[in-house]
Order: structure tokens, then sequence, then C-alpha cells
């Protein structure tokens, strides 16, 4: 029996966990703030086009080491966007849901725009002259497929999240600001302060996460108008789907990147393709209509807050 | 009439504020934002095809804006529009393959089917959020997903479309005994008449009917509702109902205007991008805030963002230029000052 299929759907299929888990856990750090940042989508989108362009523009330069001044881009662009979002929520009290979907749309518009104006190209992507990360070979039948090293982060940042969460000072900060943010001020905790510090640790990851796509995984910037490229929706899933809870967050971050990467495993797609590309979202639909009364997300999540 | 224009104040403010900063981008990348904005509004006004596309993305984009406004009443976020036009638009592409009909009953029979397929699925987030306490905003932007991927499977399985790459399908065409009429002149379909005929509906719906303002009521509050006798969850699933099936219709009339077909996701007309995460039932969103929420006012902003959608095409841009600049003012219409006059949601709004 060829086992070749089951190799290359479990390969791609944490391939495809690694911006997921990546995206989620960043966003998980973000909520339990308190902050909700649907806007996740239009944060990756951001984040991959600043590391493609960086990755590309240092390529001459620094050869293949342009893919790590590509993830630092990403990062860095991850933090500055979620990083305003969290700014206008909390000290202009925006509403979060309408500023999300205003971040999603002008993500997909924006990138697209410069990605014309400045590589004079219309819906092609940057491709980088960059070697990928690095290379697992000859794993049967002349296929290929990479292994990244952030396969290695994405198992290990749950641990630090959940160590980080559970018992570092700042991380209780972070949850009680989620939970009764007038109770933490009463204890002293500056609230606004550790909302802005949460989503900008969150939004290293979510910028992690999207640069992992453009300079690893399709190692180019392919414009998303679908929400096909950028799983932020998935992240998303994952995080209400695992129960804020790093581990189980992981879990779904694999189940989902499985069903997402089968895609690449089938040559001919298919349409049956399309049916579990859906049950992220389907299981997703499933644990808030069977559990919604036992999930704990965090007290204050999208609540703006203004001190008395 | 002095409190509809007052209330216009505020999301005007944004909508100026967001256009300032689409220029003050363009103006970085280079351009020059008057030249964009009168290319794009000659463009859009003045060529017989600018016209008939800025009539054809008014009626769509003034449907997907009911859509929201709708459910919006009751104090309920219907964010899946895109999914639930998906899915009309689906429902029309099934039954214009495999129903044979008489010619004037075959759309009459499609588009009510279209309707009533919107309306059940955005029954689903309805009772989930009244009955099991899960946001509508969540399980709408969830479900979008999965009627995306159903529409393809549907397209691809059933209707036996051809994949041409992931994920756009060959283009199916209907023939003119399976379209909507004509409007003479401005050669679209009158798909916008029946839109400014929805609105006004919505309109004396929502203020002169017993079930609407049992809407309203609930979206004040469940407590003030239910001292009135009004059952706030049948509501907020009622008013669910009623934008779905309003979003159902604009994927029918999307589907099955002239020249239009049905790709594979996108379900739409070119320029129509996205049938997953983007596209129209965003863009309704934008437009409906823009509206303040007033169904007739959504008729206007309606015009003015397909104006801006039909004249891209004009400035040699494509429609992105346009969901940046939505996206930006959006971003304006969260701000708490403005927001509070355009989204007069009731209760409070909770996640999950």
């Amino acid at each position: 029996m060829d086992l070749t299929p089951f190799v290359l759907l479990i390969v791609f299929g944490l391939q495809w966990a690694i911006p997921i888990a990546t995206a989620a856990d960043g966003e998980l750090v973000t909520e339990k703030s308190g902050i909700l940042n649907i806007g996740i989508y239009g944060v990756m989108v951001i984040s991959g086009f600043a590391a493609a362009v960086a990755n590309y523009q240092t390529g001459q330069a620094l050869g293949s080491s342009s893919a790590y001044v590509g993830l630092l881009a990403g990062m860095a662009a991850g933090v500055g966007v979620n990083f305003l979002f969290a700014f206008l929520a909390t000290k202009i009290h925006v509403d979060q849901v309408i500023a999300g979907i205003g971040i999603n749309i002008f993500a997909v518009g924006i990138t697209y725009v410069l990605l014309q104006r400045f590589y004079e190209i219309d819906g092609t992507p940057i491709s980088n002259s960059v070697a990928p990360l690095f290379t697992v070979g000859g794993l049967s039948q002349g296929i290929a497929p990479k292994i990244s090293p952030l396969m290695v982060v994405m198992f290990v940042l749950p641990v630090l999240v959940y160590l980080f969460l559970a018992r570092t000072k700042l991380g209780l900060h972070i949850r009680a600001v989620g939970e009764n943010p007038q109770a933490a001020e009463a204890a002293g905790i500056d609230v606004v302060k550790t909302r802005l510090t949460a989503t900008a640790i969150g939004g290293s990851l979510l910028g992690l996460g999207g640069a992992y796509l453009t300079v690893d995984f399709f190692n180019s910037f392919i414009p998303d108008p679908t929400g096909t490229v950028f799983p932020g929706f998935i992240a998303l899933a994952a995080v209400i789907a695992g129960g804020w809870s790093p581990p189980y967050v992981l879990g779904m971050s694999v189940l989902f990147g499985a069903c997402v990467g089968l895609r690449f495993v089938l040559i001919a797609p298919g349409a049956l393709v399309y049916l579990t590309y859906m049950l992220p979202f389907v299981m997703t639909v499933a644990v808030l209509g069977v559990a919604s009364k036992r999930l704990r997300p965090p007290a204050a999540l999208g609540v703006p807050y203004k001190k008395e | 009439m002095t409190g509809a224009l007052k209330s216009a104040v505020p999301s005007l403010i944004a909508l100026f504020l967001g256009l300032a900063v689409a220029s003050i981008l363009m103006w970085i990348l280079g351009l020059n934002p008057f030249n964009v904005f009168y290319t794009l509004f000659t463009g859009a006004l003045t060529t017989p095809f600018g016209q008939s596309s800025v009539l054809t993305y008014m009626g769509s984009y003034t449907l997907f804006a009911l859509a929201f406004i709708i459910p919006g009443k009751a104090g309920i976020w219907n964010v899946g529009a895109q999914g639930q036009a998906i899915l009309g638009g689906i429902t029309v592409a099934l039954i214009v393959t495999f129903v044979p009909l008489p010619p004037i009953i075959w759309p009459l029979f499609a588009i009510i089917a279209a309707i009533v397929v919107g309306a059940l699925w955005s029954a689903v987030s309805g009772v989930l959020e009244a009955y099991r306490n899960a946001s509508a905003i969540v399980t709408t932007i969830m479900l979008n997903f999965v009627a995306a991927s159903i529409a393809s499977f549907l397209l691809l399985w059933v209707i036996g479309a051809k994949v041409k790459y992931v994920p756009q399908t060959s283009y199916l065409t209907f023939g003119s005994e399976t379209t909507i009429p004509t409007f003479p002149y401005f050669n679209t379909s009158i798909m916008f008449i029946v839109a400014i005929l929805v609105a006004i509906g919505s309109a004396f719906f929502l203020a002169r009917t017993t079930l609407g303002y049992s809407i309203r009521a609930t979206g004040l509050g469940s407590r003030p509702a239910e001292s009135k006798g009004i059952n706030p969850k049948t509501m907020k699933v009622i008013a669910m109902i009623i934008g779905g099936a309003v979003a159902g219709l604009a994927g029918a009339g999307d589907v099955m205007s002239v020249g239009h077909g049905c790709y594979l996701v996108a379900c739409y007309q070119d320029g129509f991008a996205g049938g997953w995460f983007g596209g129209e039932g965003f863009a309704g969103i934008a437009v409906a805030l823009v509206a303040a929420n007033n169904p007739i006012g959504s008729v206007f902003s309606a015009v003015f963002f397909a104006i801006l959608a039909s004249g891209t095409a004009s400035v040699g841009q494509n429609v992105y230029v346009v969901w940046a600049m939505q996206g930006i003012i959006i971003l304006f219409m969260a701000a708490p000052a403005l927001s509070r006059g355009i989204i007069k949601l009731g209760g409070r709004r909770k996640w999950i």
C-alpha cells in the first residue's frame, strides 16, 4: 500500500497548521486581555505583504538570510497594526467589531494597490529570489515537501503562551483585565497599558503567521481578495473551538491545518476538497451551538473599558 | 425629515474623513487624488457602460445593506449576507440547470427559492444567537465560509462546472428565458428598481407595522421588549430570517442579471470578486453604516459606493482601490462619537 498520500497529508497538514496555530496563539493572548480583534485576517495579510517585500528587497544583499528579515518585518508589521487597533479600542473606544471588519477590507485593498503600484504586477505574486528556510527532500517519488523550522515554534508556542499567561505577573495582569477590568484597575493594574502590551505581543505572533506564508510556504505574496490564502478566520475559529486554552487551540489548529492542507495533497483537487475546507467552520459553529454555555471566553472580551 | 438629516451628519463626517485619508494615501502613492476622483466620477456617470454598471452595483449594494440593517434593528449582527447570497445564487444555478419550467414561472420560482434558502441559512445564526447564546457575529462569519464551500462543491460536483484554477470555474450563462428582464436604455437588469422597492418596503415595514415595531423594540433591549409583551428571541430570529431573505434575493439578482452567470465560489460577474470572505456582502456593511442604518438612506449610500466601484475601471485601477477606501471609511465609522449616532443597536452586544 502506498503511504505517500498519508505522509503528504501529515506534512501539508502540519505546514498549514503553522500559520493557523501561530496566529491563533497571537489572537489568544490578545483576546485574554479583553481586546477582540476580528481584523486578525487583515493583520495577517498586511504582515504577510510586509514580510514578502522585506524578503524580496533584501534578497540581493543578504541571500537566503533575507527570509529571516522577512519574518522580522512581518512580526513588526503585525505588532504595528495590532497595536494601532488596540490603541483605537482602548483610547478612542472604537467599536471593535466594526473596526475589525474595516481592517480586513482595508488590508486586502491596500496590499493589492501597493503591489500594483510598486511592482507593476496585476494579481501576480512577488516571487522571492531566495531559497526557502530549509527543505527536507527525498520523501518518496521525488516529492520533497518542505518542513519549516517554524514547525518547532508551533509546538513550543502553546507551552510558552500557557506559562506566560499562568505564571508570569504580566500574564496574570492580562487575564485580570480580560475578566474584570474594573476590579483589576482597583487592584492597581493599568488596564489600558496591559491591553496595549497584550495586543502588541499577540500582534507579533499574528505577523509571524502571516510572514510564514509569504516567506516560507508560498515564497511569494499572493493577493487574497477571497480570504483563502491567509487563514485568519480559521485561526479565529481555532481560538473559539479550542475554548481559549493553549493546548486545545493547538490541537484544533493541527486538525484545521489538515483540512486546509488536503487541498494540496490531492493531485486533482475536485469537488470533495471543499467539503473538508468547510470543516473548521462547521465545527466552530457546532461547538458554539452545542457548548456555548460551557465555553468560558474572557468575560470582558470586546467590551470597551472606560475609567470611571 | 430634519431628524433624518440630523442623523446623517455623523456618517457624512465619517465618509468625508475616510475619503480625506484615502486621498492622502493616494497622494503618498504618487497619484493625484483630484484626478482620480474626477476620472472615477466621469467614468462612472458619463459612459454608457459606467451608467449601467452603477445601476447594477447600486441594486446589489442596496440589498446587501438591507440584509445588514434589518437584523441590526433587532440588535443582531448579520455579517453573513455574503454567504446567504452565495447560497441564493447557487440555488438559482441548480434550478436553471435541472428544473424545466415555463419561461415566466422559471425566474420567479428561482428567485423565490433563492430567497427561501437565504432565509433558512440566516435562520441558523438567528436561532443560535437567540436560543443558544452564540453571537451571530461569529456564526455568520463562519457560515460565510461554509456557504462558499457548499456552493463550490455543488457547482463542481452537481452542476459539473470545470475548474480552471482554484478557486474559480468556468462561467455558467443562463438563457434569456431565465434571466431578469432588462431595463431599457441602460442595458441593465431591473434589479436596481426591485432593490429600491425593497428599501422602501423595509422602511415602511420597520416604521409602520406591528412586527417592525416589535423588531425595533427588541433592538432597544430585551427587558423593555418583554415588558411590552414581545418575545425578543422570536423577534431576533424573524429579523435575521428577513435579512437572509433579502440577501438571498441579492444573490439571485446578481446571478440572473443580463450577461451575468455563475463562477465557482464567486457566483458573480467579474469584478465582484470574492465569495469566501470579501465582496459585496462586506461592501453592504459599509453602505449600511454610511446610511446610518436607514433603509431609504441605504439607496443613496449605495449609489455613492456604486459610483466608486464602477468608476475604478475608468481610472485603470481594479476594484481593490475601493476596498481600501471602504476599509478606511468603516474604520472611521467605528469611532464612538460617530458610531453612537450611526449604529443604534441596542442591548449589550456580546461576543460568543
